[in-house]
């Protein structure tokens, strides 16, 4: 339920901010953000463990470890996990986005950059050295408390789910 | 004091420790990193210094596999082209050792394409290191005196029709003009380079 108005409100935000309002609502439609956007969706989140995969369909290691994020959504929603996905493909290739998602059975609010894969897109959403997978995890106060990928910790699932198990235990207390 | 001296050990220690596991990255400014006996993929070595009539270097730390970089390729020979007769030299080295990017696939894929630029494989991977190169592709432009005068990524947008400013293109003008950059460092996009080591991608 609350997952449900999560994506919702998610989805609605993005209505209200973004030219593609129509298409966003529409049934298997990604809603296209950029980085202020994404920021009210991550303050939404605020009080939950948040994990958020920036990826692209055009990435192998990206796919590869999908549905480890998938699998990490399912396990730890109910503690208090929220994971957001955010895709870096060119806006244009929505499809291939949407495509993806539903294969993995991504039950979780996804987003495209709005500046696709594009120089903008790291500095706007602080993809350390421009690789992805690149994975953040933050605190239930909102505070980045790390990330995975290049430049940062290897993103190997377990010690993802190690960081998603240690935070979801020290702040549920 | 003893307790000082094992302080100062331990800080040197870590300081070591660093050292050796970051690798070098280079700044604008400074000297490009030689490299030398890579072979391309017209199955010949090449070094640094044999480009020396060139004006200005691109080197561009690329590869077979990445479907970025593969959006590159004609722009970078497209590059190659227009700046070519006005003594640029575009170089592309790949340093990943995955099967689909080795000396094999790269001859493949230079000929498929028609690459009128030197495609060279550093296996040792030591090329990339020295520059910092991250992602594929990752580009580093040299002057006339081989420093680094721009570090970053070829334009602003992998898709063609969003492109909105062309970094190396406008290097490259303002090089050839007597002129600085009008941005000498940009972030660079693309799949991340499969070192090896995995504590050289730090």
């Amino acid at each position: 339920m609350t997952r449900g108005l999560a994506w919702l409100s998610a989805t609605a935000l993005a209505c209200l901010v973004t030219a593609g309002c129509r298409h966003a609502a529409a049934p298997g439609r990604i809603p296209i953000v950029d980085e202020k956007q994404f920021a009210a969706v991550l303050a939404e989140n605020r009080g939950k463990v948040i994990l958020v995969d920036f990826w692209a369909t055009w990435c192998g290691p990206c796919r590869e470890l999908f549905p480890h994020t998938v699998q990490l959504h399912r396990h730890y929603a109910k503690r208090g996990l929220a994971v957001l996905t955010v895709s870096l493909d060119n806006p244009p290739a929505e499809a291939e986005v949407s495509q993806f998602l539903a294969s993995q059975g991504a039950d979780f609010p996804s987003f495209i950059s709005r500046y696709g894969t594009s120089s903008k897109s790291i500095e706007a959403f602080e993809v350390d050295e421009g690789a992805i997978p690149y994975l953040k995890l933050y605190d239930r106060e909102g505070k980045l408390y790390k990330a995975f990928g290049q430049g940062a910790e290897e993103p190997i699932p377990e010690r993802i789910e190690a960081a998603v198990k240690e935070l979801l235990a020290r702040t549920s207390a | 004091m003893i307790r000082t001296w094992n302080l100062a050990l331990a800080l040197s220690l870590s300081a070591l420790l660093m050292t050796n596991l970051s690798y070098a990255k280079v700044k604008i400014g400074d000297p490009a990193p030689a490299w030398s006996s890579l072979v391309g993929v017209d199955g010949k070595d090449h070094n640094l210094g044999e480009y020396r009539n060139s004006k200005v270097l691109v080197i561009v730390f690329t590869c077979n596999h990445c479907p970025v970089a593969k959006a590159y390729e004609d722009r970078l020979i497209e590059l190659q082209k227009d700046f070519g007769p006005k003594g640029v030299q575009v170089i592309a080295i790949n340093v990943n050792n995955i099967p689909p990017d080795r000396l094999d696939k790269m001859k493949e894929r230079a000929a498929e394409k028609g690459f009128n630029f030197p495609y060279l494989y550093d296996s040792t991977q030591v090329s990339g290191h020295d520059y910092g190169a991250r992602v594929t592709p990752h580009a580093f432009v040299l002057d006339k005196s081989r420093k680094v005068v721009y570090v970053g990524a070829i334009d602003d947008s992998q898709a063609l029709d969003s492109v909105k400013v062309r970094y190396v293109r406008d290097a490259l003008d303002a090089l050839l003009a007597g002129h600085k950059p009008p941005k000498a460092e940009t972030k660079a996009f693309g799949c991340g380079i499969k070192y090896d080591d995995k504590e050289g991608s730090k």
